[in-house]
């Protein structure tokens, strides 16, 4: 359990050394990301597609999941959500939103999602950039899933402590914790 | 003392980059850090960003004025890194929010409604895979920029903010709320000069004292001038 640890923690630093730019959100903890989400789920991603928004002005990326569990909201299992994030590659053009969540095709995520704020209905956007997006994993000496942050290049404001600040934590805790929340107590 | 920590810091991030194996060739010797996947920078100094301060953002009694001249000083305070770098002029006909237009904008209270909640500020960069730049570094040995297109930088509404009680003092103007937290008021000037480093190249620092680093408390007003390895960092950018 301690090496795969070790292993994930790893990768996430590989992670952060390698990820792109920075944007500046407030430190969430599971109960702030609950609060501002809409719904939270753990699911499989489908596909993603870049596009230019109506305006032309900027790519933005859709994300489908296919959703496998839901600890808050009105999603099912096995309906797919879509998830819009700013950024993408469309031919030779690329743009970036600093520290936005991306996603990858067979990832398995936990996602803390709010309602698109432009109101476009039916689509979803993570909240706090990546700091709302985690990947699942699991440990291979357990069996048990575990959440890992994938938060990257995000320049937070105030850093008061989380359960995610010494890497992965085991997933049910996480669900359990969102469900309490979302519950009221 | 600041300095042995910022050497400690740094020492740290050497020792876990060769025990983790992560991206050290980015990071220069005080601990600083460039744009990496690709390297990405603007390909001549000069960059002009334009404030388009039609809304301001709510604050504790700021005026149009403290949170536009604390823009313009925070965007324009990497000039003191490299002679010349960026400039920052007030333009109300600018668009607002994320364009890629070519146009390097910062504006207030998220006019397109795309910046999900808990986060405070952000800048949108673009760029082009077939236009770049190659340049020998100072610390860094010789790296390929892909040329930014644009930067634009938007400050997110429902958030509230100060400004410093004047230029260089490090401290906010008086009245400043860091508690309770809905009603935490956060540096904008600070936060000028850390979203334009990133949108001029730069990455995060290891050092707490750098205005580069991940991290910035309600009112905390020491966070408005470039260190000295900032500016060394933004030395290897290349212009």
């Amino acid at each position: 359990m301690k090496n795969l640890r070790l292993g994930i923690a790893m990768t996430a630093l590989g992670l952060i050394g390698s990820s792109a730019s920075a944007a500046v959100v407030l430190k969430l903890d599971v109960s702030d990301l609950t609060s501002l989400s809409h719904a939270v789920i753990v699911g499989q991603v489908v596909d993603t597609r870049s596009q230019w928004n109506g305006k032309h002005e900027y790519i933005q990326t859709f994300t489908r999941i296919r959703v496998e569990e839901v600890a808050k909201g009105r999603a099912r299992s096995g309906q797919i959500i879509t998830v819009r994030e700013l950024g993408g590659s469309v031919g030779d053009h690329n743009g970036a939103l600093i520290g936005g969540a991306t996603y990858s095709p067979g990832e398995r995520v936990l996602v803390f999602a709010q309602h698109a704020k432009d109101g476009t209905a039916g689509i979803f956007q993570t909240v706090a950039l990546s700091e709302g997006k985690f990947l699942v994993s699991t440990d291979s000496q357990s069996g048990r899933r575990i959440a890992v942050p994938t938060a990257h290049d995000l320049f937070y404001a105030d850093s008061k402590p989380t359960m995610f600040d010494k890497g992965p934590v085991d997933l049910d805790i996480v669900l359990n914790e969102v469900r309490r929340q979302a519950a009221g107590n | 003392m600041k300095m042995t920590r910022n050497l400690l810091a740094a020492a740290a991030l050497v020792a876990a980059g060769a025990l983790y194996g992560f991206a050290l060739a980015e990071s220069t010797p005080c601990g600083g850090k460039i744009l990496d996947s690709p390297h990405r920078s603007f390909a001549s100094k000069g960059v002009a960003f334009v404030i388009n301060n039609t809304v301001i953002p709510p604050g504790g009694g700021l005026t149009v004025n403290d949170v536009t001249n604390a823009t313009i000083r925070g965007a324009t305070e990497w000039n003191n890194a490299v002679a010349g770098l960026d400039s920052a002029t007030v333009n109300n006909s600018a668009p607002r929010g994320f364009v890629d237009d070519g146009f390097n904008t910062i504006s207030y209270e998220d006019p397109q409604r795309v910046l999900s909640h808990g986060t405070l500020a952000s800048t949108y960069v673009a760029w082009y895979n077939s236009s770049t730049h190659t340049c020998t570094t100072p610390n860094l040995g010789t790296l390929t920029f892909n040329d930014y297109r644009n930067a634009d930088l938007v400050y997110n509404n429902g958030l509230k903010w100060t400004v410093p009680a004047s230029p260089g003092r490090d401290t906010c103007k008086s009245g400043c709320t860091s508690f309770p937290p809905r009603k935490a008021q956060y540096d904008i000037d600070g936060i000028a000069v850390h979203e334009v480093g990133h949108g001029l190249g730069l990455d995060h620092s290891v050092n707490p004292a750098d205005t580069m680093y991940g991290s910035v408390g309600a009112c905390d007003c020491a966070k408005q001038s470039v260190t000295s390895c900032d500016s060394q960092t933004a030395q290897n950018l290349c212009y």
